[in-house]
């Protein structure tokens, strides 16, 4: 299983910071590194703020209730550097999101990845606290 | 007779003479023959209250307010806006909340700042004992980066006119406020600072601010910057953001 | 033809005196420049420029590339237990068995704040890092790089993260009254050839020494020495001398190169610092305190 997720990190081509404490929190002190999650859901706005970025996404639940969920991304001004612009990111845009849960049971998630439909990620600057690419 | 008209004449001619006008020391420069900014600076006024014209209040002393001609050409809802603002003042103002305080007010916040500048240097820094606000003011030809960038301080892009600098500033969010009077902006705000040294101790700053979203037109402020010149003065903390919570870390 | 002796001891001592005087001039506590650096319009050596650490890391103080406090998170290591975790030399730097010389009562409050890191339920708990708040003069260089600018008089760094700043002046006027604490400390500096001294006072020590909560008290005296070994290379050491705390003094060192944080081979001369602005853009999780609900086991998605 381990082996296959280093491998799985590796061909995704993501682009992820690799040392574990970069960010201006380590990853473990805010989110659970055995609570990763996956949905689909709207974007509905990007904050485009240190010391980390938020992407918000609307998805709906099994039970039907939708759920507002705030991802958390690394610093904007990576991607800023790399041209990107908040007019980038029209609100509306369909989105694939993986991360790992917060600890304090809000609907929080630090961000691995951000996918559009075509498969670009957003977040070219990684979240920046060193979280592994779930399986 | 004569002398008298001499003397009103000579009277006349002083008391045309700019109202600006400082008689201390001469202007400082640098080897590149620039005026030297360099040094700490802060103002005397309460435009950190309200830049326009203002009676006292608890806590707040009165004041001529630094808007040319007093009068800020709100749009009508931007002008209702304000109204609001000013009601809520106690708990809206971003500075309340420690946020940094965008330009020009960081300027006038009632505390001081340390201007760096070397002779031909391509970037004049700016210190704000408030919250440890830095600006870096680039003197070396470079546009401002493409926007639409939201940034608390913005971007600044400065060139010499003469004596005068002149610093270009764009890529505002729309979270600061002018003063605490609830006075405010967008995103699309422009300002243009222009720092003239008077003599070494006297900084005039002018001000143009340009939003077409929430002004008729372009509007000015005027005002001051003194030199402190106390013996070994020196910025200190202004760590808002700790306020509340520094005594759990002793 | 046979050289006199008289004559032969002259010249000699001619000569050794000549080559002694044409020796390069040496102060207390410096070797000879490696390198001759530009000049800045004061007579300072330029070393001006964003500077970020080699082996840049915020795990512990013996292993910056290591997990907090060096000791696996209490819900397992990323990347789980096969994967080894990385190694950096650590940053105390001449302590006999490689660790900060705490006091007793110090080692335990330090491991106090360790256990609590995971699991915060005090706001003492918090690393002050974590909520933007100024780390103190020492460790800031080891967060994001440091944009070193020089005027006349002056060394001013500026840090992105959480726009920190330091300024040393190097006329060396007094310090400020000792009764005033400050985040960043209050520095002298001065040159000896291409290494800058500087004087540290005055720290508040609010701003911790890792997130594992190594400390100092805001008695601590620190003495820092930026040995710029060329144009590219520096090599930093910080003695913290704090009778109050430690049972003697000791230094943290590290490496610094010319580059980004995140980023290398930046030109840099075109590269800029933006603005991060910390404090507004917190939101709660980045504060928040684990109550009985939230404490790690809860079934709360």
């Amino acid at each position: 299983m381990k082996t296959l997720l280093i491998a799985f990190v590796a061909s995704a081509g993501l682009i992820l910071v690799t040392a574990p404490a970069y960010a201006h929190h380590a990853f473990a002190a805010e989110y659970d590194v055995n609570k990763p999650i996956v949905l689909t859901g709207k974007l509905t706005k990007v904050e485009w703020v240190n010391p980390h970025g938020w992407v918000y996404v609307t998805a709906t639940d099994k039970e039907g209730k939708t759920v507002n969920w705030a991802i958390e991304f690394g610093s904007p001004n990576a991607m800023l550097r790399k041209g990107l612009r908040k007019t980038d990111f029209p609100a509306g845009l369909e989105l694939v999101v993986k991360g790992y849960l917060a600890k304090d049971g809000s609907a929080t998630i630090n961000g691995t990845s951000v996918k559009l439909p075509d498969g670009r990620n957003l977040l070219v600057g990684g979240s920046g606290t060193g979280a592994p690419d779930p399986e | 007779m004569k002398g008298i008209h001499l003397s009103i004449a000579l009277v006349g001619i002083l008391f045309s003479l700019p109202a600006h006008a400082q008689t201390g020391p001469a202007v400082p420069r640098l080897k590149d023959g620039k005026p030297n900014l360099s040094g700490f600076w802060q103002v005397l006024n309460t435009a950190a209250f309200d830049i326009q014209d203002h009676v006292a209040q608890k806590g707040v002393p009165g004041g001529q307010g630094v808007v040319e001609g007093n009068e800020i050409p709100y749009q009508p809802w931007a002008l209702a806006q304000k109204k609001e603002n000013y009601q809520n003042r106690a708990t809206a103002d971003p500075e309340g909340r420690c946020f940094l305080l965008g330009v020009p007010r960081v300027t006038y916040s009632g505390r001081p700042f340390q201007i760096f500048q070397a002779s031909g240097g391509p970037i004049i820094t700016i210190l704000y004992e408030y919250a440890h606000t830095n600006r870096f003011i680039y003197l070396n030809g470079t546009p401002h980066p493409p926007g639409p960038i939201d940034w608390w301080m913005g971007d600044a892009r400065a060139k010499w006119e003469g004596d005068t600098l002149v610093v270009d500033n764009v890529h505002f969010n729309d979270k600061t406020w002018f003063d605490r009077a609830g006075n405010f902006h967008s995103e699309d705000l422009h300002v243009i600072e222009r720092y003239t040294l008077t003599d070494a101790d006297h900084i005039n700053y002018q001000v143009r601010i340009e939003d077409p979203k929430v002004f008729t037109r372009p509007w000015n402020m005027n005002m001051v910057l003194y030199r402190r010149t106390e013996k070994d003065f020196q910025l200190l903390d202004y760590e808002c953001y700790a306020f509340d919570i520094d005594k759990y870390y002793p | 033809m046979t050289l006199r002796l008289s004559t032969f001891f002259c010249c000699a001592s001619a000569l050794l005196l000549g080559a002694l005087f044409l020796m390069p001039e040496r102060t207390a506590g410096q070797a000879k420049p490696a390198w001759t650096p530009a000049r800045t319009p004061d007579g300072q050596p330029d070393v001006q420029g964003y500077w970020v650490a080699k082996d840049y890391g915020m795990g512990c103080l013996t292993n910056p590339k290591g997990e907090v406090g060096c000791i696996d998170p209490p819900e397992g290591r990323v990347g789980g237990k096969r994967a080894q975790p990385a190694k950096a030399p650590s940053r105390i730097v001449d302590t006999p068995d490689g660790e900060v010389p705490y006091q007793p009562w110090a080692r335990a409050r330090q491991q106090e704040l360790l256990k609590n890191y995971f699991e915060p339920t005090s706001q003492a708990h918090l690393d002050p890092q974590q909520l933007c708040l100024p780390l103190g003069a020492v460790r800031q260089l080891t967060w994001h790089d440091v944009h070193i600018l020089q005027y006349d008089g002056y060394v001013v760094f500026v840090h992105e993260g959480g726009h920190s700043n330091r300024v040393i002046p190097l006329d060396g006027h007094p310090h400020v009254g000792e009764n005033l604490k400050l985040w960043m400390g209050d520095s002298r500096g001065h040159w000896e050839g291409t290494t800058l001294v500087v004087d540290v006072t005055n720290n508040n020590s609010k701003g911790r020494l890792s997130r594992a909560g190594d400390f100092a008290s805001d008695k601590v005296h620190i003495v820092e020495r930026f040995e710029f070994l060329d144009a590219n290379n520096l090599k930093y050491g910080a003695r913290f001398d704090d009778p109050s705390v430690y049972t003697r003094p000791w230094t943290f060192g590290f490496e610094l190169k010319k580059d980004v944080f995140g980023s290398y081979g930046v030109d840099q001369l075109t590269y800029e610092h933006w603005e991060e602005a910390c404090y507004e853009g917190m939101r709660d999780v980045d504060r928040s305190l684990r109550t009985q609900s939230t404490k790690q086991g809860s079934d709360k998605p």
